[in-house]
């Protein structure tokens, strides 16, 4: 779940209204008029410096949710322009995320900077202890010459009054990858080579600047004509509405959809077969395995950890075995995976049998756009109910748990938790491989966000509130 | 002195713009303040019908609160008490 509280209502608020505008009789001008009636003439600029800046950013979030990347606007295309692309676009954009140029111009690059607590003292151990002669101190205080710093740090480390700080970027920082910077014009810039889609810049960023060009126009546009649309949600996704998920299947019904899955169902047969080739891999005398359904982490072996690819499993992740399910009931249809993430943009692009992604924000613009109370919904009777263990993967430990229940001798598993990536846990992991060896462990399971799938970066509910619902369905549901 | 009773808007519109974060306060409130506030949750309350912008709503007593944060919830759950 995003931290940024403020710029997610408004991120909402735009994709309800753009569900609101598809439906209308206008589409084109519904849109366009969306910075505008949010922003009326008037209206007290609650965020930023005017209400065209608020206008401006509005309108930029606006044309990611319609798919499109802000790296390429001119500034002068109407709204409804992109409104009219986005309608007869046959492809959506590979690339998940765009940055909002003028929310993330709201911090500057990160550099070393000296406050106002810098005495000017006559010892100058930042003088002295820059060995690129960056700093010198004029007028009774230091000054340092961005040209030559290298942000080293040293001068933080030595300065007596902690006068000196590193301005914080925080997309830098939580990036585990490197993948993310801020160019010369103050800019972040994502590296596509580099970035494992794992979503903790659009998480972390405290303008939130950097958005998922949605994919709903496109399934919207799916829904309004002939084409079977199914839809297939993540086992996160129970625990992001109000209600149980027997009413969110109708109410995913009344929203278009013509038939719903659990991707429960296709992670029992991600659970029987890891737990058989974890055996058979322990038979073998392999020190340790690790899981593979995380889309986030499975990137980050394919880009950064190639090393650590031996021991990964080879088993498909609960989404692949649910699309097979439903293409061989709907081989026309169009399938659509309901994602807690945007990681997993990237698995399905790798997929032909899925056809698109929506996140969990989407869906719930997509129920305030259409008036949809899940809370009124009738309980849709479901037929073949996933396991205990399935529904339990969204919760970290959740993967590894459900391969011990379907083992033979679950005892000999010593399950290690990574419960969430970042630059130290990569290290480990690195080590792991390197060694061969994860002591006193032989089945690591890794989720590229903290808490497990219902701490990813496009969720709803808050961790504690999806655990709640999610265990709530736990206590219903019979062991695989 | 009367209790002051909280409804906590779980219809969908209130819960995707965020209201969800309300409910991880009920605990809190219930262990904070006793019986002198009732917390509960409840289906929507037709204020959403204006629109979404300024949901997620609360009942306080007879009063609708709008644009709900974790804070503002507390405030006004505070001012009443007083
Ligand atoms: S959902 Fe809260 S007022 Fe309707």
């Amino acid at each position: 779940m995003t931290n940024n509280a403020q710029s997610i209502h408004i991120k909402k608020d735009i994709l309800a209204r753009i569900v609101e505008a598809f439906f209308s009789d206008d589409f084109e001008n519904s849109v366009n008029r969306i910075p505008v009636e949010m922003r009326p003439k008037g209206f007290e600029v609650p965020y930023r410096c005017c209400i065209h800046k608020e206008r401006a950013i509005i309108r930029d979030r606006a044309i990611a949710d319609l798919g499109f990347s802000m790296e390429n606007d001119d500034e002068v295309k109407s709204l409804a322009s992109y409104a009219a692309e986005a309608l007869k676009r046959e492809q959506p954009d590979e690339k998940p995320l765009t940055v909002l140029e003028d929310a993330c111009k709201g911090c500057v690059p990160s550099k070393i900077y000296v406050t106002d607590l810098c005495k000017g003292c006559v010892a100058r151990p930042c003088e002295q202890t820059c060995k690129f002669g960056a700093i010198t101190v004029k007028d009774g205080r230091s000054h340092i010459d961005g040209t030559k710093c290298k942000g080293c740090k040293m001068c933080i480390s030595a300065c007596p009054y902690n006068a000196i700080v590193k301005l914080a970027v925080p997309c830098e920082d939580a990036c585990p990858v490197n993948a993310i910077a801020k160019n010369d014009k103050g800019l972040a810039v994502i590296n596509y080579d580099e970035c494992i889609s794992c979503g903790k810049c659009v998480a972390n960023c405290p303008f939130g600047a950097i958005h998922e060009k949605s994919q709903i126009i496109d399934v919207l546009k799916h829904i309004k004509s002939d084409t079977k649309v199914v839809a297939m949600f993540a086992p996160a996704i129970a625990g992001q509405f109000p209600g149980n998920i027997k009413q969110l299947e109708t109410a995913l019904l009344k929203a278009g959809f013509d038939d719903v899955y659990e991707v429960a169902q296709g992670a029992d047969i991600t659970t029987k077969t890891e737990a058989k080739e974890f055996e058979e891999r322990m038979e073998k005398g392999e020190p340790f395995m690790t899981t593979s359904c995380c889309a986030g982490y499975n990137e980050l072996v394919k880009k950064h950890l190639s090393e650590l690819k031996p021991f990964v499993s080879t088993t498909k992740t609960p989404l692949y075995y649910t699309a097979e399910i439903a293409r061989e009931k709907y081989p026309d249809a169009k399938l659509v995976f309901i994602s807690p993430c945007v990681a997993k943009r990237k698995e399905v692009a790798d997929n032909p049998n899925i056809d698109y992604v929506l996140n969990s924000e989407e869906i719930g613009a997509l129920f305030i756009g259409r008036k949809i109370e899940i809370l009124d919904c009738e309980e849709r009777a479901i037929e073949n109910p996933p396991s205990k263990q399935g529904r339990n993967y969204a919760i970290t430990g959740g993967v590894a748990g459900a391969v011990k229940h379907a083992m033979k001798n679950p005892e000999i598993m010593k399950p290690y938790v990574v419960n969430g990536l970042n630059k130290d846990t990569i290290k480990d992991l690195k080590k792991f491989a390197k060694t061969a060896c994860c002591p006193d462990c032989n089945i690591i399971e890794v989720m590229a966000c903290y808490g497990g799938c219902i701490g990813g970066n496009a969720t709803i509910n808050t961790e504690r509130g999806a655990k709640k619902s999610i265990d709530a369905l736990l206590s219903e549901s019979k062991d695989l | 002195m009367a209790k002051v009773t909280v409804k906590i808007c779980s219809g969908t519109t209130c819960f995707i713009m965020s209201g969800n974060r309300l409910n991880d306060l009920v605990e809190m409130i219930k262990a904070q303040y006793g019986d002198k506030v009732e917390v509960t949750g409840c289906n929507c309350l037709g204020e959403c019908s204006n629109g979404h912008s300024k949901a997620p709503y609360v009942q306080i007593d007879d009063c609708i609160i709008s644009e709900v944060t974790p804070e503002k919830l507390i405030t006004e759950i505070e001012k009443r008490i007083k």
